[in-house]
């Protein structure tokens, strides 16, 4: 049975891969820096910023999803720019619920070792951009999982992605909307059966995660 | 030269640190002793920079390099973490093969700094510091997790840098025995309050103040 | 990978425990319908359902999903009765055993809807076939269905022989529910084929028309199909039977005819003959 749609599930299999690691990608980039900032300085309202992105962790990726598409949409504020329904508003949906994941996460592991670590850099006479790469890279490891977890929430996410990427058949379908798609139709066990080659690709991307960490320690 | 006035500090309700006046100059070596939670990191922190005062003033145009009590090495080679502390300068590597040295880490510069032991660690931290040239080194117990032989390497490695660069050094330690060898001045820490400050020698026949008698009794030279 | 294959079969042993839970023999006062989303998004079961209960004294527990997964679940054993409109999956459905008898009780029409300038010029086609002959020369945006749900399987039938690849650009197979292929298609400015009931609660939000409707190769039937108590278990007959009987009864029919007059001007579905 999944060899019959073998073209397309590979095609599938493609945008999916595209889409989180785009989202993966940009939501590490935005939300690390601002995680460790919120991590190494101490400034009023802090404690509502990060209260902020743990409520935000919560935010139902279908609110996501319909906040996105109305300002996509043809009426939207954003809309002439003609993007809904493709791959790209998918990863600025996702990338609304990731952030706050990823700045969470990074600033609750860089606020454990980050006084010591701050002041062995002050001590240094370190700069400020260089203490902050040192703070990435001394907790490599544990930021590595919230590169994972980034990514596993992306990959698994289903809601926002059908919303405004529509599910479209060649352009936009993943493999979390096409399990849907499948459930619909009644097929349930090949909606099963591409849960399973959901769950093979997280746990290939999580081996080879683990690889490059590993060979890095050296 | 450092120059402080009228320095707190208040954690809560607790003053930690009450210092109404206090100067180093650069060339001395002064020991900064006291028991523990009698503010001596805490003085340490305000001297370096690393933590502000809530009231008083730090006056100071002086480079300073500071090893705080908890040495954390970098997830790195030993040898990169010395590199990455250096400053821009032509020979690095030949000067960072010395210090590593000098402190007894030359066989461990290739290793992970992660595997190191407390006291090696502790010599790693220092030779961190020691790499770039201040005026001032502030150096919160740097041989506290050393052993005799660790402690000689310490010791000869401040004395050594200290000789080369001309510099001021302010230390914090527990150790008599270091206090006397090192330093020139002894400054005696009790409740956040400067109770003896002066030669060591003198300080040792002569104690100012009761508490200061007191405590050099405790001192089993 | 052997790790992962145990974690599999847990999570299999699970849900298979937790699909055995299910039923039982004293909730013959419940009755399970399954049925799409346009019989119940279009507001006509619960419009019903209350003054059936109201009478009869049954709990409805009505369960929307597209045609197919509607007949799975009643494959798999989670309805009493089916309330459908997909001729050929409903036939398939009986000849399989798991139905009873196919009752068609009502109708209406799909309709075509598309931008409000009809770029594609469908509108005084005769019928559906000849729209669609018209958008696929014009290459006029169209979303499909592409879900297998009734409404895809009569989009289908009318395609006939030469239903358009799923890559041309302008044929998009959205693989999502009625609403949200109207609100893609009011997005997009493109044709929809559609129920008339699911379009006209929805047309508010909508920028779309009614372009093209009441061809004859546009009749949308709804049937009812209880489920086979020798084929499956745990059937509730009674409580399917009085539902059908109440449903094709002289109370429901005046009460279908009257719906959708009120809020849409017009009535949303017919009675069969």
């Amino acid at each position: 049975m999944l060899m019959s749609m073998d073209k397309e599930l590979l095609q599938i299999i493609g945008v999916t891969l595209r889409m989180s690691f785009f989202s993966t990608l940009i939501s590490c980039l935005l939300g690390m820096p601002l995680g460790v900032l919120l991590g190494k300085s101490s400034f009023k309202g802090k404690g509502t910023i990060i209260k902020l992105t743990g409520t935000f962790m919560g935010l139902p990726p279908v609110v996501a999803g319909l906040i996105v598409y109305m300002l996509f949409s043809k009426n939207g504020i954003l809309g002439s720019l003609d993007i809904l329904f493709t791959v790209e508003v998918m990863v600025i949906a996702q990338c609304m619920l990731i952030v706050p994941v990823v700045i969470n996460l990074t600033h609750s592991i860089t606020s454990v070792n980050s006084a010591c670590l701050i002041e062995t850099a002050k001590g240094l006479n370190f700069s400020k951009g260089k203490t902050a790469i040192l703070m990435l890279t001394e907790n490599k490891t544990a930021l590595f999982s919230v590169v994972l977890s980034a990514f596993g929430r992306s990959i698994a996410e289903v809601g926002a992605v059908s919303l405004v990427g529509g599910n479209i058949q060649w352009k936009t379908r993943v493999m979390t909307t096409a399990i849907m798609l499948e459930t619909n139709k009644g097929n349930f066990s090949f909606a099963l059966a591409l849960g399973i080659i959901l769950l093979l690709i997280s746990f290939t991307v999580n081996i080879i995660a683990s690889f490059a960490v590993k060979e890095d320690k050296q | 030269m450092i120059k402080l006035q009228n320095i707190k500090k208040i954690y809560g309700e607790r003053t930690v640190l009450n210092i109404d006046g206090l100067s180093f100059t650069k060339g001395e070596t002064v020991a900064i002793v006291g028991p523990n939670g009698s503010g001596k990191s805490t003085l340490l922190k305000i001297i370096a920079g690393v933590i502000k005062s809530d009231e008083g003033t730090v006056e100071t145009n002086s480079r300073m390099y500071y090893l705080p009590q908890q040495n954390i090495p970098f997830r790195k080679s030993v040898r990169k973490n010395i590199l990455i502390s250096m400053e821009n300068a032509d020979d690095k590597e030949i000067r960072c093969n010395e210090i590593l040295a000098e402190l007894g880490l030359a066989n461990l510069a290739d290793k992970n700094a992660k595997g190191l032991s407390g006291g090696e660690c502790q010599r790693l931290a220092l030779g961190r510091v020691l790499i770039n040239e201040g005026d001032f080194l502030v150096l919160d117990e740097p041989s506290s997790a050393a052993d005799i032989e660790g402690t000689e390497m310490i010791e000869n490695a401040i004395r050594k840098y200290k000789d080369k660069t001309g510099c001021g050094v302010i230390m914090t330690t527990h150790s008599p025995v270091q206090a006397l060898k090192l330093a020139e001045r002894v400054i005696m820490l009790c409740d956040g309050k400067i109770v003896e400050d002066g030669r060591p020698e003198e300080l040792l026949i002569n104690p100012k103040t009761q508490w200061g008698k007191k405590f050099i009794s405790k001192w089993k030279l | 990978m052997k790790k992962l294959l145990a974690v599999l079969m847990a999570l299999a042993i699970v849900f298979t425990l937790a699909a055995c839970g299910g039923t039982s023999e004293n909730e013959n006062k419940i009755i399970r319908v399954s049925t799409t989303t346009s019989v119940n998004d279009s507001g006509l079961l619960p419009y019903l359902l209350p003054v059936f209960e109201e009478a009869t004294g049954y709990t409805v527990e009505v369960q929307s999903a597209g045609t197919g997964a509607a007949i799975q679940k009643a494959k798999d054993g989670n309805a009493d009765l089916i309330l459908v409109h997909s001729k050929a999956s409903e036939e398939e459905f009986i000849a399989e055993g798991y139905g009873v008898e196919r009752l068609p009780f009502m109708y209406n029409y799909f309709v075509i809807v598309g931008p409000a300038d009809d770029p594609a010029g469908i509108k005084d086609s005769v019928n559906a076939a000849e729209a669609f002959d018209k958008i696929e020369d014009t290459e006029a945006t169209f979303i499909s269905r592409g879900d297998e749900s009734g409404t895809h399987k009569a989009e289908l039938k009318i395609w006939g022989e030469d239903v358009p690849e799923a890559d041309d650009e302008w044929y998009i197979s959205a693989g999502q529910g009625m609403g949200a292929c109207l609100t893609m298609a009011s997005e997009k400015d493109a044709y929809c084929l559609t129920d008339k009931a699911t379009f006209l609660s929805n047309k508010a939000d909508l920028d779309l028309e009614i372009i093209l409707a009441e061809g004859e190769d546009m009749k949308n039937t709804y049937s009812l199909i209880e489920c086979n108590p020798e084929k499956l278990d745990g059937i509730n007959t009674e409580g399917a039977k009085a539902f059908i009987e109440w449903m094709m009864g002289d109370e429901a029919s005046a009460l279908i005819a009257e719906y959708g007059k009120e809020a849409y001007g017009e009535a949303l579905f017919y009675l069969a003959e």
